[in-house]
C-alpha cells in the first residue's frame, strides 16, 4: 500500500467531498427538530403518567390500561402520539384512574399528563 | 469503474477536514445521558441528527425516508437512554440502533425481493450527484469492507464504535479496514500503470 493518497486524513477528506452533496438544508433541519422534540415531549408525558398509574394501581394494571386506551384510539404509543394527540388518551387514563382509585387519583393523572 | 484524476486530488489536498472522531464523552452526550430532558435532548439533536441523516442518505435513503428513519432512531435513543450503562459507548450504540432501523426498514419494504446479503447496509450506497473519487474507490470493495470503510471515513466513527455498531471485534474492524485500503491502493496503482 504505497499510494500517498491513502492515509486516514485524506480518505476522510475524499469522503467529505462526497458528503457535502448530501447535507440537509436549514429549513428541513429546523422542522425535523420541532417534530422530534414534540414526539419526545409526548413520550415523556406518557412515561410520567405510566409511572404514576403504576404507583397507584400496580404495574400490570397501568400497562393494561395504557394499552387498552391506545387500542381504543387506534394509536401506536411510540409512533402516533405526536400526530394524533395525547389528550384523548390522557382523558381515558384519567377516567380509568378515577374508577379504580377515586377522583383525586384521576385528577392527579390528568394534571401530571399535561 | 472510473478513476477521477488530478482536479479532485487537488481538492483533497486543499479541503478543510476534521481528523478526529468526536470523543465518546462529548458534553452534550453526557448531559443528555445524565439528565435526559427536553433541553439536553435538543442539544443532542443538534449534534447527532445531521450525522444520522447522512448515515441513511449515504445508504440509499433520500429526503423523507432518511428524515423519518433519523427521527425514529432519535426517539429510540430518548426512550432507551437509561439502558446504556457505559456512556463511552454512546456512538457505537447509536449507530447500532441506526443499523437495526435500516435493516428493519429494508426487510419490511422489500420482504420478497431481497436476498439476505442484499440486506447489508452497505449494499446500496447512494451514488453522489457528481463525480466522487471516494464513491469510486469503495465500489471495488466487498460489502462488509465497504460498510466499515464508510463508517470510518464518512460517518467518522472510531474503531470501538464501529465494532459496537456492527457487532464484530475491534481487531477484525482494523483488519478489514487495512484490507480495504490495500485493495483501493492496488486499484489506484493499477490505474496509474494503465495510464503509463
Amino acid at each position: 500500500m504505497n499510494n500517498p493518497l491513502l492515509n486516514d486524513t485524506e480518505l476522510r477528506a475524499a469522503a467529505r467531498f462526497y458528503l457535502d452533496r448530501l447535507e440537509l438544508n436549514p429549513e428541513d433541519l429546523s422542522s425535523a427538530r420541532a417534530r422530534v422534540l414534540k414526539a419526545a415531549r409526548c413520550l415523556d408525558r406518557a412515561s410520567r403518567v405510566h409511572s404514576l398509574l403504576a404507583l397507584l394501581c400496580g404495574e400490570n394494571t397501568a400497562r393494561t390500561a395504557i394499552q387498552a386506551s391506545a387500542r381504543r384510539h387506534k394509536v401506536q404509543l411510540h409512533q402516533d402520539l405526536p400526530a394524533l394527540g395525547w389528550k384523548p388518551l390522557l382523558r381515558d387514563l384519567s377516567h380509568i384512574a378515577t374508577e379504580l382509585c377515586g377522583k383525586p387519583a384521576g385528577q392527579l393523572i390528568w394534571e401530571i399528563g399535561q | 469503474m472510473t478513476f477521477v484524476g488530478r482536479p479532485h486530488i487537488f481538492y483533497i489536498l486543499q479541503s478543510p477536514f476534521s481528523t478526529d472522531s468526536p470523543p465518546a464523552t462529548d458534553s452534550f452526550v453526557q448531559n443528555f445521558l445524565q439528565e435526559p430532558g427536553e433541553s439536553s435532548f435538543g442539544d443532542l439533536f443538534d449534534q447527532v441528527y445531521p450525522r444520522l441523516y447522512r448515515y441513511f442518505a449515504v445508504r440509499g435513503f433520500v429526503g423523507d425516508s432518511a428524515a423519518q428513519l433519523s427521527h425514529d432512531v432519535l426517539l429510540s435513543v430518548f426512550r432507551n437512554s437509561s439502558s446504556l450503562r457505559d456512556h463511552s459507548k454512546f456512538y457505537g450504540w447509536l449507530f447500532q440502533i441506526a443499523r437495526n432501523a435500516l435493516l428493519q426498514h429494508r426487510r419490511k419494504n422489500h420482504r420478497l425481493d431481497f436476498s439476505p446479503n442484499q440486506l447489508d447496509p452497505a449494499a446500496f450506497f447512494t451514488p453522489p450527484p457528481c463525480e466522487s473519487i471516494f464513491y469510486d474507490w469503495i465500489q471495488c470493495l466487498p460489502e462488509d469492507e465497504r460498510e466499515i470503510c464508510v463508517l470510518r471515513y464518512v460517518d467518522d466513527l472510531d474503531y470501538q464504535s464501529i465494532s459496537d455498531s456492527v457487532g464484530i471485534p475491534m481487531g477484525t474492524v482494523k483488519w478489514k479496514l487495512h484490507q480495504a485500503k490495500s485493495k483501493i491502493a492496488n486499484l489506484l496503482n493499477a490505474e496509474v500503470g494503465v495510464r503509463r
